[in-house]
Formats: structure tokens, C-alpha cells, sequence
């Protein structure tokens, strides 16, 4: 019955995704009573969570582990983490309407879509036992949270300069009409910029906390040298920075958003490096 | 009724400005005008005057009041025609005459912002609002003119909510404020700097303080001026915060500014690159600085543009925002035209609605009237029996010879239009608008 479910969800979310996409389509090209319109965005952001969130239910019931176990899995909990955190970070909190919305929910869709074409149930063999504790579960799942707030800072960095080239090419065409002002997509980036450090920081306390039940001869050291834990604790302190010279040096504006977008690109390089010559998740499992 | 609805215009389509400032009517001489109109010649008037346009809209009392007539009044209210060198004659050649369904489709394009200087133009909604108000006011306003008012304000709510029409900046102190708020849209914690008290920056200050600006500084040659000119933009709640600097503290005034709208006549350039250099040095934040140059010749060194974390943009760039915005408007023309034939149909089917039971019920009054009189001026010519038979038999043949008509008022199909031309036309013949005790003899 709860694999059923879950068989269920798993086709049914890329559509559901796809009615958001569209939803949210309707608004960034269509400026007639935006605000009508996105009269329903939080509910209907609400719904498909929630879906979500029974989908990442009966999977892991079904399969007894989360969606951590593939790169494809995920996929969707990415998905389900930048709309959550879009959410809390830009439509909770604004009282204004913004056309973000339609490039956040596409590429929750694209990797809802790629997740549920490939995701097929499976299996862990005993020796990943460790996929089945709920630390390490949190502490993934804290982990794709905060890279998920990141990549949401990202979107709104790219549209930010995107926006700041138009304006100064005076090109006033469909990207300055739809694209919200140049301070909301500071102010939404630097939210999720907070939020993906709160939940990086978690991720990384529970990381610490998981080595010794893992692997009791693993040092501190090691802990700290393993590639994964040491980009990671990089890309923590860039955008710990970033939050940092925000309120110190008063750094606003463009040059806020390359060095927030730096940080970004250098989450990307250099977990594709790690993830290119690493052969474990972590080099002390 | 609405067959009988006339309008008279004179507006930007056939008219020069110098024209129509002499046209134009104030609101003390349009209450004149109205009581006078509704006393002599109009059942029902509204007037709709602008800079752009003069419009009498009406309902004439009898037959022989004429468009003419009522252009005449116009004139002579404005006292035009007679000692200013130009002849009546050549005033009326600048007005357009409207009847019936065209002068409320008209109404109602001009309620939309169709047919203004400024397509979209959004002014206008308030001053047509104004005219009904003002009629309404000089009790020229009665049944029809309420319900066109109703009819009038949901045209103008439906072009609002379904179309784009009234959508972005149409002149430039707005496009100015519009292109600002693309880069800070919370002006409430910004310090805005106006250069210049003029006409143009007064307008973009107005529109500022509309958004709710949090502080502005005017900078002007004449310190007596900038006062004033604060003194005209504040709000009535005494919300943000308002300063008046001579020009001469500009340069100090710069590093704080987040938003700068220069629109002075200063023949050389009032904020140059090393000015604004230095400004941007002493700022507190790396927060980009917007900059506003609305004046001809201009007033900001183009040079300042080329600085980092500056957007400096001209008239010229802000005419490229209209032009678009333009283009934009004029392809919603279609969806408005749709909306308001929509509208005028279902305003003219509401009005046949309310006037086909008055109509038969007049009809049928007037027969058994005639009959009753007919058969009172006979009666002593017949016996009982006799009167009841003549009686019974004229009731029946009234009965039978108003079945038609009836039945061809109450007709609902076809067009709103046709059915008020068949109420209209039935009044007609049968002289129902017409009827007074002394025709009965």
C-alpha cells in the first residue's frame, strides 16, 4: 500500500511540478494584476511540499533509507529543499509580488523530472548500513537544505546581474519588465544565503558528531582534511563572509553578489573535482 | 432614451491646444452650465473638461434642441466667438457630434484612456469620475446618467484587471520614477535627491512621495523655491523627511543620495565626473547610486556614467522606456475596444429591460382610456344590455390589437439596440412621451 503510494507520488510530482511551473509562467509573462494572480502561490507551493514531503515519507518506509543513497534520489530532495526554502526565503516573507518564482520552480521541475525517470527503489547493501542512521540522515538532508538555499542564492545572483547588464546596456526589454528590482533580488539572496549557512553549519556539527560513531579511530584531522568536509567547510566560510561584510563593511549591491556568486562557483568546482577524483562519499568511511 | 443621447466633443483629435484652452471649463463654470442646460434644453448632462478635451454629454428635453445648440452654449458660456477674433463658425468646425450608441462607446473609450494624447493615460479615469460628480452636484444627473456612471467606472475597472493598457510609465518624471524603482523599490529607506524645482522635477518628486519616499532633498539656485516646491509635494500625514539646499551644497549632499533626478535649465553641467567621483568615496555603502538626468541641455556629466556602481540614464534613454511602453498600450486597443462593446451591450440591454414594462403598461392605459371615453360619450345612446355588449366586444378588440405589439416589446432576441429602437418607436407612434389631460378632449 505505502509502496503504491510512493510508486504513485513519484510519477504523479514531475506534473505536479510542471502545474506549478506553468503557474508561476502565467505571472512572470503576463504583468496584468500580478498580485491576483499570485494570490494562490503560497498554498499551492504549500501543496506540492506537502506532497513531496509524503512522497520522501513512503520512499523511505518503502526502501528504509531517505533519498540520500543516489545522486538521482537526490535529485529530489533538492527539489523538494529549493522550494522550500524559496518559500521561506522570498514568498512567506514579501508582501509584493515577484516573477523569481517561474526559474525557481523550473529547475525543481527539471530535477524532479530527471529523479523520478531513473529512481527505481534501492536497495543498500549491509556495508552502507550507515545510510539507515537518522544522524547521518539529518545530517545529509541539513546538508542538501543548505546547498539548496545556496543554489536559490545563486538563481537570484544570476538574475541580479543579469538585470544590472540590461539596465546598464539600456536594454528595457522583457528582463527588466519581469525581473524584480535589483534590491528585492539582493534582499532575496542574501536570505538564502543566511539560510543555506544555518543549515550548512547544522550539517557540519552533525558530520563532527557522526565520525566517531562511524569510524572510531578516525582523528579530528582527519575529520577536518577529508576533501568533501573541507570544501564544504570552505564554501561555509565564503558565504559566512559574505554575511559578514554585509554588516561590516556595509558591501551592498553588485559587489555583495559576485562575492556571493564566487562562492557559488566555487561549490561547484570544487565538489566536481572532489566528486572526480574520490572514490568514497568521505575518505574516513 | 439612450437613442436620444447626444454628445458633443472637441478635443487633441481635431482641436490645436490654443483651442482648447479657450474651451476648457472650469468646475464652478460647468455647475453653471449644468443647472442652466437641465432648466432650458437637457432632461439629463454631464461635462467632461481637461486639458485635452471638452465634452457635453445629454438627453435634449424636446425635438428641437440640436448638437448645434448646444455647442452655441458652450461658446457663449466661455464668451468665445464674439470680441476674440474668431468666429463662432470656426470654433464648431473643431467639434465632433455624437448620437446614441456612439456617444456612450465614446464615453466609455475616453473613461478607458483610449482615445487620450497619452494612450493608457490614467488621469482621465479620475476626471470623468469628477464630471459625473459635478453633475450629480448641479442635479443634472438622473436615472440614465447613474446607471451610464456605473457602466462608465466598470469599463474602466474591467480594462484595469484584464488588459495592460494602463501598464507602465507614460511620461518621463514617471518613467524617471519607474526606471529608479527598478533598482531600489523600497524607497522608504532612501535619500533622494531632486536637482531643481521646476515644473519637471516637481512631478517626478510628486510621483516619489506617491511611493512613499522616505527622505528628499530638493537642491535649487533660488533656496525660496525648493521651500515652496517641498512645501506643495509633502503629504498630508507629514510623512518623510524634506530638506531644501541651495545649489551651492550639492557636491556635500551627493555622497548621501541613492537616488538622483537632475532637471534644472542650467546651461552646463550642475553635477560633474570628479563631483561625483569624490562622492562615491565618501559613500557609506557600496550600494549602487541612480542617476536621473531629465534636463535639456543636460545637467549631469555624461562622463559620471562611465563611473562603477553608477546608472546614470538621460531623456533620451528614458524615451526609448516610453516608446516601448507606447507599443505596448497600443496593442491592448483591441482587447479595450472588445471590452467596451461588451459593455455597451449590456448597458443598453439593461436599460430596454427597465423600459419595456413602462412602455406596455403606458400603451395599455392609453387604449382603455380612449375605449372608456368612447364608450362614456355613447352611453346614453345605448340601452344596458347594448353598453355591455360594446363593452365587452372594444375589451376584446383592444386586447387583440395590443397582443402584437406586446409581444414584439417583450421579444428578447436580437440586438439590445433594435429592442430600444422598437420601445422607442412604439412611444412614438402612439405620441406615449407626448401625452398631456388636454390632448384627451
Amino acid at each position: 500500500m505505502i509502496g503504491t503510494l510512493s510508486r504513485v507520488l513519484q510519477t504523479l510530482l514531475p506534473f505536479v511540478y510542471a502545474a506549478l511551473v506553468l503557474y508561476f509562467a502565467r505571472t512572470f509573462f503576463r504583468t496584468v494584476n500580478q498580485e491576483q494572480r499570485l494570490k494562490y502561490a503560497v498554498p499551492a507551493a504549500y501543496v506540492v511540499l506537502l506532497l513531496h514531503a509524503v512522497y520522501i515519507g513512503t520512499y523511505t518506509a518503502t526502501n528504509q533509507h531517505d533519498l540520500v543513497a543516489t545522486i538521482y534520489e537526490l535529485f529530489s530532495l533538492i527539489a523538494f529543499t529549493l522550494l522550500a526554502v524559496y518559500v521561506f526565503a522570498e514568498l512567506r516573507a514579501s508582501h509584493e509580488t515577484s516573477g523569481t518564482g517561474f526559474f525557481v520552480t523550473a529547475v525543481c521541475f527539471l530535477l524532479q523530472l530527471v529523479s523520478s525517470i531513473t529512481v527505481s527503489g534501492e536497495t543498500i547493501p549491509e556495508t552502507k548500513a550507515i545510510l539507515r542512521d537518522p544522524v547521518f540522515n539529518a545530517h545529509v538532508t541539513t546538508s542538501v537544505f543548505g546547498y539548496a538555499a545556496l543554489m536559490l542564492a545563486a538563481i537570484y545572483g544570476s538574475l541580479y546581474l543579469l538585470l544590472f547588464r540590461a539596465i546598464r546596456r539600456n536594454e528595457f526589454g522583457a528582463i527588466f519588465e519581469h525581473i524584480p528590482s535589483l534590491e528585492r533580488l539582493e534582499r532575496y539572496g542574501l536570505r538564502s544565503t543566511a539560510f543555506g549557512f544555518v543549515f550548512l553549519t547544522i550539517s557540519i556539527a552533525l558530520g563532527g558528531m557522526l565520525i566517531k560513531h562511524v569510524n572510531p579511530d578516525a582523528s579530528a584531522l582527519q575529520f577536518i582534511l577529508d576533501p568533501k568536509v573541507l570544501t564544504t567547510m570552505l564554501v561555509w566560510l565564503v558565504f559566512g563572509v559574505t554575511l559578514l561584510v554585509r554588516r561590516i563593511v556595509h558591501l551592498e549591491g553588485r559587489r555583495l553578489v559576485l562575492f556571493w556568486m564566487s562562492g557559488f562557483a566555487l561549490t561547484v568546482v570544487s565538489m566536481t573535482i572532489v566528486n572526480w577524483i574520490g572514490t568514497a562519499f568521505h575518505s574516513f568511511l | 432614451m439612450p437613442e436620444r443621447f447626444v454628445a458633443i466633443s472637441i478635443s487633441h483629435h481635431r482641436a490645436p491646444v490654443e483651442v482648447r484652452e479657450r474651451v476648457q471649463l472650469s468646475e464652478q463654470e460647468m455647475h453653471a452650465l449644468l443647472r442652466e442646460l437641465r432648466e432650458q434644453s437637457l432632461e439629463e448632462a454631464l461635462i467632461v473638461s481637461t486639458c485635452n478635451r471638452t465634452e457635453l454629454y445629454g438627453i435634449p428635453s424636446n425635438a428641437g434642441s440640436t448638437s448645434d445648440d448646444l455647442v452655441e452654449r458652450i461658446l457663449i458660456t466661455k464668451r468665445l466667438g464674439t470680441s476674440d477674433g474668431v468666429s463662432k463658425e470656426s470654433y464648431k468646425s473643431y467639434f465632433e457630434n455624437l448620437h446614441s450608441r456612439d456617444a456612450i462607446r465614446h464615453l466609455f473609450a475616453v473613461i478607458a484612456g483610449i482615445d487620450s494624447q497619452i494612450i493608457g493615460d490614467q488621469q482621465i479615469f479620475s476626471q470623468v469620475k469628477d464630471a459625473f460628480r459635478v453633475s450629480s452636484e448641479a442635479e443634472a444627473a438622473g436615472g440614465f446618467l447613474n446607471k451610464l456612471s456605473q457602466a462608465a467606472f466598470r469599463v474602466a475597472k474591467r480594462v484595469k484587471t484584464e488588459t495592460t493598457l494602463n501598464e507602465g510609465a507614460s511620461t518621463i518624471s514617471y518613467a524617471a520614477v519607474e526606471f529608479a524603482r527598478k533598482i531600489y523599490d523600497d524607497l522608504r529607506s532612501r535619500t533622494i535627491l531632486i536637482v531643481g524645482a521646476g515644473e519637471t522635477g516637481e512631478l517626478a518628486a510628486k510621483h516619489l512621495v506617491e511611493r512613499n519616499a522616505g527622505q528628499i532633498i530638493v537642491a535649487n539656485r533660488s533656496h525660496a523655491n525648493a521651500e515652496a516646491m517641498i512645501e506643495r509635494i509633502r503629504p498630508a500625514d507629514g510623512t518623510g523627511a524634506f530638506t531644501a539646499i541651495g545649489l551651492e551644497q550639492l557636491d556635500d549632499a551627493l555622497p548621501a543620495a541613492d537616488i538622483i533626478i537632475s532637471a534644472t535649465s542650467a546651461p552646463d553641467y550642475v553635477i560633474t565626473a570628479p563631483a561625483m567621483k569624490a562622492a562615491l568615496s565618501a559613500r557609506a555603502s557600496s550600494s549602487p547610486v541612480v542617476m536621473i538626468d531629465i534636463a535639456v541641455p543636460r545637467d549631469i556629466d555624461p562622463a559620471v556614467g562611465k563611473l562603477s556602481n553608477v546608472f546614470l540614464k538621460d531623456i533620451d534613454d528614458l524615451r526609448s522606456i516610453l516608446d516601448r511602453n507606447a507599443e505596448r498600450r497600443k496593442k491592448e486597443i483591441p482587447k479595450v475596444e472588445a471590452i467596451i462593446e461588451e459593455e455597451v451591450n449590456k448597458f443598453l440591454e439593461s436599460l430596454s429591460q427597465l423600459e419595456v414594462g413602462p412602455t406596455i403598461k403606458e400603451l395599455r392605459e392609453k387604449f382603455e382610456r380612449v375605449r372608456a371615453e368612447e364608450l362614456q360619450r355613447n352611453r346614453s345612446k345605448l340601452d344596458d344590455h347594448s353598453f355591455a355588449v360594446i363593452d365587452d366586444m372594444t375589451r376584446r378588440m383592444m386586447n387583440r390589437l395590443l397582443h402584437g405589439p406586446t409581444v414584439s416589446l417583450k421579444e428578447t432576441n436580437g440586438e439590445a439596440n433594435d429592442r430600444l429602437l422598437r420601445i422607442e418607436l412604439v412611444r412614438k407612434l402612439f405620441a406615449l412621451d407626448k401625452e398631456s389631460p388636454e390632448q384627451h378632449d
